[in-house]
């Protein structure tokens, strides 16, 4: 049996069937327990190319389309049908939840863009009077944790933005004039009203600026690799 | 076993020239998206031997208390 | 929110920029011996992996710390383990001849670890 080349995960077939993958494949799908891959048989991994990316992401957009709820594959995998029901097993819990959270939604995208990024929150007391060297280490590395997941800059678009986003995901870059990633989850019919948001409070931000693309269908709600 | 150049510099290459649209393809599909392979390759003196499949291996303390707790 | 041509161009530079240091390999990573220096080969592998390792229990006990099914007790004994834990590999990697900034595996798809 070949490889196959694994899409996205989904939380039901697509109807009337998958379509076609980014070499022309036809697509199908993978059960496992409640989760279902949409794959395509493929020999060896694509050349990454304008071509080849942009083919992935038109077949996620059109599998999106046509279910509730999808969780995109990264580009690239390509692993035989048993290797695949047993990552999907032993991530079954994970895999379940984070489909549940992207249902009938959208990742919009935000770049956080200026000359010095929005001071970090205040460095908070290690545990308390009397905690030990343990204790104040675990809290510094949070703090630390919480700082590089964290875009404080977008404090002034926070209350007009709260009820529109679901979920948040932050990569700080801290690299002039970009200093952060935001990927925001809206419900579907929420993305003018997010937009509209931005485009308004935009002003508030200055001297910092944001820039929105999207949607997008949820790559960047994941769950991580690792747990 | 393919001779193709790694896929980050494949990816390297059209990062070079790739306009804001295909900079945002390439954030999301190279860089996010549910990663289905955590496994390694390990080898001596060149050739490849053991390939180990983490996938399977690595799953947080909480998540195992969580299912046994479901087992009763 | 229009932006001069030039700031915009800057923008996709440094977005550029960042994605060439974060794409990762799409295949398994490898590690293979060198065989002029197997011993260092060897420390190299071991240490970044228990760094690895270091970095994902250090993850769990913030997101336990978070959920509060810590005690303050297993806070500090945890907090201490680590730390301890830190300098151990740093130690170790010294007399290999090894920094901690060498210790940076390329694991494939996920990128460099460090």
């Amino acid at each position: 049996m070949s490889d196959v080349y694994v899409y996205a995960l989904l939380s039901e077939a697509p109807r009337p069937d998958a379509g076609a993958g980014l070499s022309a494949e036809p697509l199908r799908v993978v059960r496992v327990g409640d989760l279902v891959a949409a794959v395509g048989e493929m020999a060896e991994r694509p050349v990454v190319s304008e071509a080849t990316l942009r083919a992935h992401d038109a077949v996620v957009r059109r599998l999106a389309g046509a279910v509730d709820a999808i969780l995109p594959v990264r580009f690239g995998a390509v692993l035989s049908e048993s290797a695949l029901t047993d990552a999907l097993a032993a991530r079954a819990r994970e895999l379940t939840a984070a489909l549940a959270l992207v249902a009938g939604r959208a990742q919009m995208t935000l770049r956080v863009l200026g000359e010095r990024a929005a001071p970090a929150a205040p460095a908070e007391d290690g545990g308390g009077s009397g905690a030990g060297p343990g204790a104040r280490y675990l809290t510094a590395r949070r703090a630390e944790w919480r700082r590089t997941h964290d875009a404080p800059e977008l404090a002034p678009l926070r209350p007009t933005l709260a009820a529109l986003v679901k979920a948040e995901r932050v990569t700080r870059h801290d690299a002039p004039p970009l200093l952060a990633s935001v990927y925001h989850l809206v419900d579907r019919d929420a993305v003018p009203a997010y937009l509209e948001a931005v485009e308004g409070g935009s002003a508030a931000l200055a001297p910092l600026r944001v820039a929105a693309t999207g949607p997008w269908p949820p790559y960047a709600f994941a769950p991580e690799a690792l747990g | 076993m393919s001779t193709r150049p790694p896929a980050r510099d494949e990816a390297r290459e059209i990062l070079a020239t790739a306009d804001s649209s295909l900079l945002d393809v390439v954030d999301n599909l190279l860089t996010k998206g549910v990663i289905l392979s955590g496994d390694v390759v390990l080898g001596l003196a060149g050739i490849d031997l053991i390939y180990a499949r983490l996938s399977v291996l690595l799953c947080a303390v909480d998540k195992l208390r969580e299912i046994q707790e479901e087992l009763g | 929110m229009t932006r001069e041509p030039s700031a915009h161009v800057r923008e996709l530079e440094s977005l550029r920029a960042e994605l060439e240091r974060r794409v990762g390999d799409l295949s398994p990573p490898r590690w293979n011996a060198d065989p002029e220096d197997v011993q260092r080969s060897v420390a190299k592998l071991v240490l970044t992996l228990v760094e690895f390792i270091r970095q994902l229990m250090e993850r769990q006990a913030i997101r336990r710390m978070e959920a509060g099914t810590l005690t303050p007790e297993e806070t500090e004994d945890v907090g201490r383990a680590l730390m301890k834990l830190e300098e151990t590999i740093v130690d170790i990697g010294k007399r290999f001849g090894l920094d901690p900034a060498d210790l940076n595996l390329d694991l494939g798809p996920l990128g460099r670890l460090l």
